[in-house]
C-alpha cells in the first residue's frame, strides 16, 4: 500500500468514527429533547406550511453531498467547547422548562445542543463548515406564536403594503390596506385579502430561507460573495413574500374574493417556493458572473496537475526496504 | 476506528451527559415543574368597583364590553371610555381606561399582545415607542413613580385619521414595571410562589391635526388617577400574596378544581 493510499485509508477511519459519534451523540440528543423532537415532528404534519421541517434531513443531506469532499479533508478531534455547548443548552431548556418561561428558550436551547453535539463528535473545523445546515435547522423550528406575532405583524404589515402599491397599478380598482388585510372596492364593494396571514407569511419565509440556504452554501463562496449574500438574504426573502401576496390577492379575486378559500393561499405557498429558488439562483449566478468577469476577484483555488499528481516520498523505512 | 479516537474523554463526558439527561431530564424538569407550581391571589375587590370619582378630570361615557364575561382571556377586567370635562383636556376626543388582571393556578400567567403589536395588526401606524414616568401621588403626600410605555399612533389612516397615545404599565405583585419582557421575567421566577399582574392601559384620541401633547397629558391623568385607587383597594397587599404563597399547593389545586 503507498503513502497516498495509506493517508486516505486513516482519513476515513477518522470520517467513520467521527460519523459514529455524531450519530450516537445525536441520538442521545434526541431522546433528551424527545418532547421539542415530537412537538416540531407534530407541527410540521399538522400544518402545510411547516412541512418543510419534513425535508430538511435530505436538504442537510444535499448540501452534505455538494460539500463532502470539503468534509473529508478537514481534521475531526472532539472538543471540550462541545461539552460546554451540550450543557448549556440542557441547563438552558431546563430553566424554561420548569421556569414556564420564554417558551422559544427550549428551541434555542435544543439548537444550542445541535451546536454542541457537532463540536464533541467532529471538533471546530466540521462545525465551520455545518454552520449552514445548523441554520437550515434553525428555520425548521417553531417559535411560540406569541413571540413570533412581535416580529411578523410589523414585517408583514409592510409587506401587505408594498403589495397592495404594486396590485393597485395592476387591476386598475381601488387597492388599500388595513393593517395586515388588503382590501379592494369593485362595483362598489369591499372585498379582502390576508387575514390573520403574517404566521404564513413568517412561515413561508422560513421554508424560503431554507432553500435560499441550500442555493447558496452548495459550493464553496469567496467572503465578498458571502458578505453579499448575508446583506441580501432578509431583503430577498422579503421581496419573494410580496410576490407571494401579489400572487395570492390576485387569485383570490379571481377566484371570487373570498378569504377561506384555500387555494390562493396554496398555490402563492407553491409560487413563493418557485420564486425563491430562480430569485436565489439569479443571484448566485449573477455574483459567480461577477466573479469571472472581473477577474478581480479570487474565487477558488484550483488544484494544479503538478499538486494533484504530487506523490509524497517515501519514508526512511519503506526507502531503506 | 481506533480505540484512541472513541476513547476521547470529552466524547466519552458528552455522551454520559446526554444519556443521564435522556433518562432524567423530562421527568426532573415535569417534577420541578410541580413544585414550582405557581398559586393565585385573587384580587381584592373587583375592578369594576372601581371609584370614577377618582378620575375627577374625566367623564364616564360608556362600558366598552358591557355584557362580556371574558376579554384578554380574563374575567377581571375593566375597559371603559370617559370624555374630558376640564379646559386642559378640551382637544382630546376621547380617552378610555383599561385594566386586566390575572392570576392562575399552576403555570405562570400568560401576559397577552401589547399595544405596539396589536394595533399594527388593525392598521394603526406606529410612530414612536418611548418609555415614560407617571408620577402618582397616594393622596398622603406619599408618592412614587410608575414606568411605563407611550405610543404614538395613527389610526385610521385612511379615513379620518387621528393620533392616539397609549400609555401602558405592568403590576407584578405590587411592583410596577413598564416592558413586558420584565414582567414576564418577574412573573417566571421562582420565588415568587403566589403571583398576580395587572395590566393597565389607556388610548388617549386627538384629531390628526390636533395637540399631541395634550392626549399625552390626558392619558397620564387618568392613570395617575386610576392607580393609586387600584393599589389602595383593588390590588392584593403582600400580606396577601404571602398568604397565598404558604397555602398548600394540594389546597391550592383542589380550590383550582
Amino acid at each position: 500500500m503507498n503513502t497516498i493510499e495509506t493517508d486516505r485509508a486513516g482519513e476515513d477511519k477518522a470520517i467513520r468514527a467521527a460519523l459514529f459519534r455524531f450519530v450516537l451523540l445525536i441520538a442521545l440528543l434526541i431522546l433528551a429533547f424527545r418532547r421539542d423532537v415530537i412537538s416540531i415532528l407534530m407541527t410540521a404534519c399538522e400544518f402545510s406550511d411547516w412541512s418543510h421541517a419534513l425535508v430538511l434531513p435530505i436538504v442537510v443531506l444535499a448540501y452534505l453531498r455538494f460539500r463532502g469532499s470539503e468534509l473529508r479533508e478537514l481534521e475531526m478531534s472532539p472538543s471540550a467547547w462541545g461539552l460546554l455547548l451540550v450543557l448549556g443548552g440542557l441547563f438552558v431548556w431546563f430553566a424554561a422548562m420548569t421556569l414556564g418561561l420564554f417558551a422559544y428558550l427550549r428551541v434555542l436551547a435544543f439548537w444550542t445542543a445541535i451546536g454542541g453535539v457537532v463540536l464533541l463528535a467532529a471538533g471546530r473545523s466540521v462545525l465551520r463548515l455545518c454552520i449552514p445546515p445548523l441554520l437550515m435547522v434553525a428555520t425548521c423550528l417553531p417559535l411560540e406564536e406569541r413571540s413570533m406575532d412581535r416580529f411578523t405583524i410589523p414585517i408583514q404589515v409592510i409587506s401587505v403594503r408594498t403589495a397592495a402599491t404594486v396590485v393597485d397599478r395592476l387591476v386598475g380598482d381601488e387597492v388599500w390596506t388595513d393593517g395586515g388585510e388588503m382590501l379592494r372596492r369593485t362595483a362598489g364593494e369591499n372585498s379582502r385579502v390576508g387575514r390573520g396571514e403574517h404566521r404564513f407569511g413568517f412561515r413561508m419565509s422560513q421554508a424560503g430561507a431554507l432553500i435560499g440556504l441550500l442555493v447558496v452554501f452548495s459550493r464553496k463562496r469567496p467572503v465578498w460573495q458571502l458578505v453579499i449574500l448575508a446583506i441580501s438574504f432578509g431583503p430577498l426573502l422579503f421581496c419573494v413574500n410580496v410576490a407571494r401576496i401579489i400572487v395570492w390577492s390576485m387569485s383570490a379575486w379571481s377566484r371570487g374574493n373570498s378569504v377561506v378559500d384555500v387555494v390562493p393561499q396554496n398555490l402563492s405557498a407553491g409560487a413563493s417556493i418557485l420564486m425563491t429558488f430562480l430569485v436565489f439562483g439569479i443571484v448566485v449566478w449573477l455574483l459567480d458572473k461577477v466573479s469571472c468577469l472581473g477577474g478581480l476577484f479570487y474565487v477558488e483555488e484550483e488544484e494544479t496537475d503538478d499538486e494533484a499528481n504530487y506523490e509524497k516520498p517515501p519514508s526512511h523505512t519503506e526507502a531503506s526496504r | 476506528m481506533t480505540g484512541r479516537s472513541f476513547g476521547n474523554k470529552w466524547f466519552i463526558g458528552g455522551a454520559v451527559v446526554l444519556a443521564l439527561a435522556a433518562v432524567f431530564m423530562q421527568s426532573a424538569a415535569e417534577a420541578t415543574s410541580r413544585a414550582l407550581r405557581k398559586r393565585s391571589i385573587p384580587i381584592r375587590r373587583h375592578l369594576r368597583d372601581l371609584d370614577i370619582g377618582a378620575l375627577s378630570d374625566f367623564r364616564f361615557i360608556e362600558d366598552m364590553n358591557a355584557g362580556t364575561d371574558v376579554v384578554a382571556g380574563t374575567e377581571e377586567f375593566i375597559e371603559w371610555r370617559f370624555s374630558p370635562t376640564v379646559k386642559q383636556f378640551a382637544g382630546v376626543e376621547t380617552i378610555s381606561l383599561q385594566a386586566y388582571y390575572y392570576s392562575t393556578e399552576g403555570r405562570p400567567p400568560i401576559i397577552p399582545h401589547t399595544p405596539e403589536v396589536c394595533y399594527r395588526l388593525l392598521g394603526d401606524h406606529v410612530s414612536s415607542i418611548n418609555a415614560t414616568t407617571i408620577d402618582v401621588d397616594l393622596g398622603d403626600g406619599s408618592g412614587f413613580g410608575v414606568p411605563a410605555k407611550s405610543l404614538r399612533l395613527t389610526q385610521n389612516p385612511k379615513n379620518e385619521p387621528r393620533d392616539c397615545c397609549v400609555l401602558y404599565t405592568f403590576c407584578v405583585n405590587g411592583e410596577f414595571l413598564g416592558d413586558r419582557e420584565l414582567a414576564r421575567l418577574k412573573i417566571a421566577m421562582p420565588w415568587n410562589r403566589a403571583v398576580y399582574f395587572v395590566k393597565i392601559e389607556t388610548v388617549a384620541s386627538v384629531p390628526s391635526n390636533g395637540d399631541f401633547q395634550m392626549a399625552f397629558e390626558a392619558a397620564r391623568n387618568i392613570l395617575a388617577g386610576a392607580i393609586p385607587e387600584m393599589v389602595a383597594k383593588h390590588l392584593p397587599k403582600s400580606a396577601d400574596i404571602e398568604a397565598a404563597a404558604a397555602r398548600d399547593v394540594s389546597e391550592s389545586a383542589r380550590a383550582q378544581e
